[in-house]
């Protein structure tokens, strides 16, 4: 019997068996590819196996790396894209969700819908005439360009996380602020800020990944290959060393650059993952 | 508020408008744009391509979500309780989530590769192949292939927003059931599934839509390929609009993808609604 957790057949033990093992599993492609990715060209027809281990090499990152494929150029781009799309989104959601929790206007209704409603419209269907836009705007293929659009196309759910997490906060918090005397942005920095934490990093680490991971915007929107982000850059990497008609894929670059491609994003998710939960679901769990 | 004001008006409402205006015309990328009434609908409904295009997403959509789903919710139920296995499974299972579609379109690739990818190699160990399977060569291997890897890379969000939905239900209105007898399938079935059923219906609802406009993983690993087996409908606007350039016929084509979404969010949260009366 497992009193303590009252979880039943399934606590205790087994549960910690079935659990860790699932685990694991979820987590094993990810990791697997980036064995590989340290592994020496032959790792294929030879298999791996434990003893490959003992043949880590940082060559496949040393070739990615070289002046003739330019990785650095695509890293650079795709966190000039992410932090920017983030920083755009969180600081856009910020400001909308603390008007709508907390200052009541004629039209606030109307706005949330508005602000919403991108996410009933499939922005998909929108790069057509946002390349035309882009393009009167001097913002086709261009970073700048990509990381306004993308930033639009987070932001509803942004504002709605960035709501929920600011109507969490008693209103007589930042009343009591103001009679304090603090300003409006005295008050947001130093009361709704701070509180709306989980809500702020949420939507920052969502903005991110939407930036780091987009490919079909930036493959409509991005044609210098200077201004290529990594998931393009890793369409351009696995299809040159194919032959028509022939795959001969290397999997030693292809594995480096999908490596490149989630480190970081699968860093900065477990450096934040205390927050995300309660920022994804806002006032619903407490 | 001024700044998603003008984000959303600038880089959304705008947009919107250009797109049902571009519908109505011939509009190619240099040129002249000529009045087309509406010819760009007219052909978009004896369209094959598109019709198979827009065929093969409803079939990917019809079967990629309740798997999805279904997964989702399993997991949900083993993640909900508060210990060190849950969160670690809770990161484990949400990992995916946060990589790029791309990257993990990738990382399939190399897995599923014939002979030499790991999948293929258990299979052969396990003498359920003969290990020398090429997953994206034929429609129906690409499919299944693709189906898998899509669960696994999006479950996590509808297992978290499930997980809070269990958790606010709370632990004990199922282990008053079990005092009365009832078996671990009966309590989660008969008690628990009610009383999250509308977060369920919302997963449901992003799912969807989501699932409809499917366009990265295909687009990685089959080009839509073999001869246009797995073309899906946004690839199928991409390669209208931006490789041939007909700009006003993607717009049509666009249209009748947002009218099909819209009306499944419509009938959806008519659902919604129902289903939250009587509760």
């Amino acid at each position: 019997m497992s009193a303590r957790t009252g979880h039943g057949r399934l606590g205790g033990l087994s549960y910690v068996v079935v659990g860790s093992g699932l685990a694991a599993l979820a987590v094993a492609p990810i990791l697997y590819i980036m064995l590989r990715s340290l592994l020496p060209a032959d790792a294929d027809a030879t298999g791996i196996g434990p003893g490959s281990l003992l043949q880590l090499t940082a060559e496949n990152y040393r070739r990615i790396f070289d002046p003739g494929v330019g990785l650095g150029t695509y890293v650079r781009n795709s966190v000039v894209v992410a932090v920017g799309t983030a920083l755009v989104v969180t600081i856009a959601s910020t400001l909308a969700g603390y008007a709508l929790s907390r200052i009541s206007f004629m039209f606030s209704g109307g706005l949330f819908v508005l602000l919403l409603a991108p996410l009933v419209v499939p922005y998909q269907g929108l790069l057509t005439p946002l390349s035309l836009l882009l393009g009167e705007l001097g913002l086709l293929d261009s970073l700048l360009g990509l990381i306004l659009v993308l930033a639009t196309l987070q932001l509803p759910f942004s504002v709605f996380v960035m709501r929920n997490a600011l109507d969490a906060i008693p209103i007589e918090l930042d009343e009591a602020a103001q009679i304090d005397g603090a300003s409006l942005g005295r008050t947001l920095r130093s009361v709704i800020i701070p509180l709306g934490w989980p809500g702020v990093v949420t939507v920052f680490l969502f903005g991110f990944m939407a930036g780091w991971n987009d490919l079909l915007t930036s493959v409509v929107f991005l044609s210098d290959q200077q201004r290529y982000t990594l998931p393009l850059a890793l369409t351009s990497i696995s299809t040159s060393f194919q032959i028509p008609g022939l795959q001969i894929v290397d999997t030693g670059l292809l594995t480096a650059t999908a490596s490149v491609a989630t480190v970081p994003v699968i860093a900065l998710f477990l450096a934040l993952q205390r927050y995300y939960t309660k920022g994804l679901v806002g006032g619903a769990i407490r | 508020m001024a700044p998603a004001a003008l984000l959303t008006g600038v880089f959304f409402l705008v947009p919107m408008v250009l797109l049902v205006w571009m519908s109505f015309f011939h509009w190619p990328l240099l040129g002249v744009v000529r009045p087309a009434g509406v010819a760009n609908y007219v052909r978009a409904f004896g369209d094959a391509d598109f019709g198979r295009a827009l065929w093969f997403s409803l079939r990917f959509t019809a079967v990629l979500v309740p798997a999805s789903l279904l997964v989702s919710y399993l997991a949900a139920i083993l993640v909900r309780r508060s210990s060190r296995v849950a969160s670690l499974m809770r990161t484990a299972f949400f990992m995916p989530v946060v990589i790029g579609f791309a990257a993990a379109a990738y990382m399939a690739s190399v897995l599923l590769m014939p002979s030499t990818g790991l999948i293929n190699r258990i299979l052969a160990a396990l003498h359920l192949s003969d290990g020398t399977t090429s997953w994206f060569a034929t429609a129906d291997h690409s499919f299944w292939a693709i189906v898998v890897l899509s669960t696994w890379k999006g479950m996590g969000v509808a297992m978290i927003l499930l997980m809070a939905a269990m958790q606010t239900v709370g632990e004990e209105v199922v282990e008053a059931a079990k005092i009365d007898g009832a078996g671990v399938i009966r309590r989660e079935l008969h008690i628990m599934l009610p009383l999250v059923r509308r977060q369920l219906a919302l997963c449901l609802l992003l799912a969807l839509s989501g699932t409809l406009l499917t366009f990265d993983q295909f687009y990685v690993l089959t080009k839509g390929g073999p001869s246009g087996s797995t073309l899906t409908a946004v690839m199928y606007v991409h390669s209208q609009s931006f490789v041939r350039y007909n700009l006003g016929y993607g717009a049509a084509l666009s249209m009748i993808i947002t009218v099909v979404i819209l009306g499944i969010a419509v009938v959806q949260l008519r659902a919604l609604r129902a289903t939250g009366r009587d509760a």
